[in-house]
């Protein structure tokens, strides 16, 4: 089946801009290409010796004109609301581009303020004020970009691509955590929450992604000493799916009279719930167990890769970050992956050049939860026992 | 008035004449420390005039009166080191106990001479710091145990105002979560840890303490303490805020330049005999 979803976001740009005649993307008296001829000048000329990538708008930035014009379109009346005051060193005051490119440029490479300021010939306070009001319109303009499926078309894409990545029927999503890491001041006793299992300062990311390696539930925030249980135990997402209004689409019946309800798979970090199925645990497996495992894993690998490439595409959630506003710090993150989804939903062309790395937690340990519930128990049962042939659809 | 230089000594040097304009002692065998124990403060209502009755009275002293006066006055060592601030390093108590203080400054501050209460509460802030803080040479684990330890102390600090008998003895901290299958996506909540028992509060209106932190600025975690804690609090604050608040501050009082003077008095004389 065809990237639905994929195919309706790609319409959206066009849609907000017949809704919204504001959203024209001519917001100053240059075009997007003049802007970009004079940008690039300007950021080789405050470079003592310009590399050459720099000429290329997809090196700057890792996304295709296309999607940098679309995101343009999502925050320019926010952007644009009050930015007389918004000017290069030069006097010239910025356009909605510079503004977009500026934000987008901190977020993307992680460079220090003052880096990004003096290769754009901007204040470095500048380039805070640019980048923290693109964050605050983003996370108003962007969230549709970031849901649960709500259709039944949708959730049946989903189930359907996961099943043709390693078999597993009826799945909607995998789970997975990763870690923000922050220097933080050790003196500080308030800092200590902060200390997670492998002794660094983090703040928790945790998502839920689609076979398209696309953020369908995130929850971050979390000081990193939380387990990854609890912070699913504190999750929306959790108390939906307890009360039966999340994962309660349609069941696969089997031939035995049991049946196979949605859910979605994590790593051993996490319960075996009824709506949550977690890997077997030991050496001496079964057969059917191992090849569930070896399924379940490979499965598990598209969140990995997703939290890989948005930390390597939005690197300023990638390195450590040097005691920041954590009020601040998880809206910055949403922000991160509504720009990973829009890469997804615009079909950027700049994604299928980036690696297929799945390692977003480098030095972090596999966390043993090891509650299991009855429910979740029969539910792996049977997936195991179906992927094995042993149990007739 | 003014204490004139005496006619025989007018064919003195340069620096006695300066200090003899200045009320100060002359002679080689003068002594600063105890001079500056007496040395009022020019910002006092005490008149320049009561300055060199001070002075002249100085050689008078008893030992017991000059122990006592240096102990409610700086020494000079310790004039010194409030000017060039470098903390307790020129200390009596660090001379007392021989050890070597490091040259570079542990915890560089800014120096606020005219709020001398503030001033104490924020060495003493530093002093536990350096208390606290694990040696440079020791491992990480020695490091998190440290810590652990001081957010120990912390529970113990929040379990007087947390008053619940629930949450009694824990930890608590403000985070802002977002979630994205919350209605409104973004919430405040509170966590309260203790070891490894976790419980979350939301956040329900904006308590008057967070009001009051808010026009402070902006921190990742706000401990909302009873008034005794708070007023700790509070001062914690103003240290942590010290560089920031201050900035624009005039830092040099006439006090301050009267010290400097004496300073460069000492330091030339050392020179001159040197």
């Amino acid at each position: 089946m065809g990237p639905v979803r994929g195919l309706k976001k790609r319409r959206n740009p066009e849609k907000n801009h017949d809704e919204n005649g504001s959203a024209s993307l001519v917001p100053s008296k240059e075009g997007p290409l003049d802007w970009w001829i004079e940008f690039s000048k300007r950021i080789n000329g405050h470079q003592q010796s310009p590399p050459k990538e720099l000429d290329n708008f997809e090196s700057v930035f890792r996304i295709s004109r296309r999607t940098f014009e679309y995101i343009c379109s999502l925050v320019k009346d926010d952007m644009m609301a009050k930015s007389a005051h918004f000017v290069f060193t030069n006097g010239k005051p910025m356009s909605i581009y510079d503004q977009v490119a500026v934000a987008l440029r901190r977020l993307g490479s992680g460079e220090s303020l003052v880096t990004i300021g003096d290769s754009f010939g901007l204040n470095h306070s500048t380039v805070s004020q640019v980048t923290w009001r693109f964050v605050e319109s983003m996370e108003e303009r962007g969230l549709q970009h970031l849901q649960w499926p709500s259709t039944e078309a949708e959730i049946i894409s989903i189930k359907s691509k996961f099943e043709k990545v390693r078999g597993l029927p009826n799945c909607c999503g995998v789970i997975d955590v990763t870690h923000i890491t922050m220097c933080l001041p050790a003196s500080e006793p308030t800092s200590n929450v902060w200390l997670d299992h492998e002794q660094n300062h983090s703040m928790i990311l945790q998502a839920i992604v689609d076979p398209d390696m696309r953020f369908r539930d995130i929850v971050t925030g979390w000081p990193g000493k939380m387990k990854d249980w609890l912070v699913f135990e504190s999750s929306n997402f959790y108390k939906l799916c307890d009360k039966g209004e999340r994962l309660n689409g349609r069941k696969l019946k089997l031939s035995g009279g049991s049946e196979i309800r949605e859910y979605i798979v994590g790593d051993s970090g996490y319960p075996l719930l009824p709506y949550l199925v977690v890997p077997y645990d030991g050496k001496e497996l079964s057969e059917p167990k191992m090849e569930f495992n070896k399924r379940h894993f490979a499965t598990r690998m598209i969140a990995q890769r997703a939290l890989t490439r948005l930390k390597e595409m939005w690197r300023i959630i990638q390195g450590v970050m040097w005691r920041p506003d954590k009020h601040k710090l998880p809206r910055i993150i949403l922000v991160c992956c509504l720009l990973h989804n829009i890469v997804i939903d615009m079909e950027d062309e700049v994604q299928d050049e980036l690696s297929l790395s799945h390692n977003h937690d480098n030095g972090y340990h596999q966390l043993i939860c090891g509650a299991v519930d009855v429910n979740g128990a029969s539910l792996r049962d049977n997936l195991s026992l179906l992927l094995a042939g042993r149990l007739p659809p | 008035m003014l204490c004139s230089a005496p006619a025989g000594k007018s064919a003195s040097n340069w620096l006695d004449r300066l200090r003899s304009n200045r009320g100060i002692p002359t002679g080689d065998d003068l002594d600063l420390d105890s001079f500056l124990a007496n040395y009022p403060d020019p910002t006092s209502s005490d008149s320049f005039h009561s300055i060199s009755q001070h002075t002249h009275s100085t050689k008078n002293r008893t030992r017991g009166s000059e122990i006592s006066a240096a102990d409610a006055r700086p020494t000079m060592s310790s004039v010194l080191a409030e000017l060039f601030n470098v903390g307790g390093s020129l200390s009596r108590s660090s001379k007392l106990s021989g050890k070597k203080c490091p040259r570079k400054q542990t915890n560089p501050k800014s120096f606020v001479a005219s709020s001398s209460l503030r001033y104490s509460s924020s060495i003493e802030c530093c002093a536990r710091k350096d208390e606290n803080a694990p040696a440079t040479n020791s491992s990480n684990h020695d490091a998190a145990e440290l810590k652990e330890e001081n957010l120990d102390c912390c529970d113990v600090e929040e379990e007087k105002d947390n008053g619940g008998n629930e949450l009694r003895g824990f930890s608590k901290s403000e985070v802002t979560v977002i979630d994205t299958s919350c209605p409104g996506w973004k919430v405040e909540k509170f966590v309260f840890r203790k070891n490894n028992v976790w419980k979350v509060r939301e956040r329900k209106g904006k308590s008057k303490f967070f009001a009051k932190k808010k026009s402070k600025g902006t921190f990742g975690f706000d401990n909302h303490h009873n008034t005794a804690v708070q007023k700790k609090e509070h001062k914690h604050l103003e240290y942590q805020f010290d560089s920031s608040l201050e900035k624009d501050r005039e830092f040099i009082t006439p006090s301050t330049l009267v010290r400097a003077f004496i300073a460069f008095l000492y330091f030339a004389q050392i020179f001159m005999i040197s």
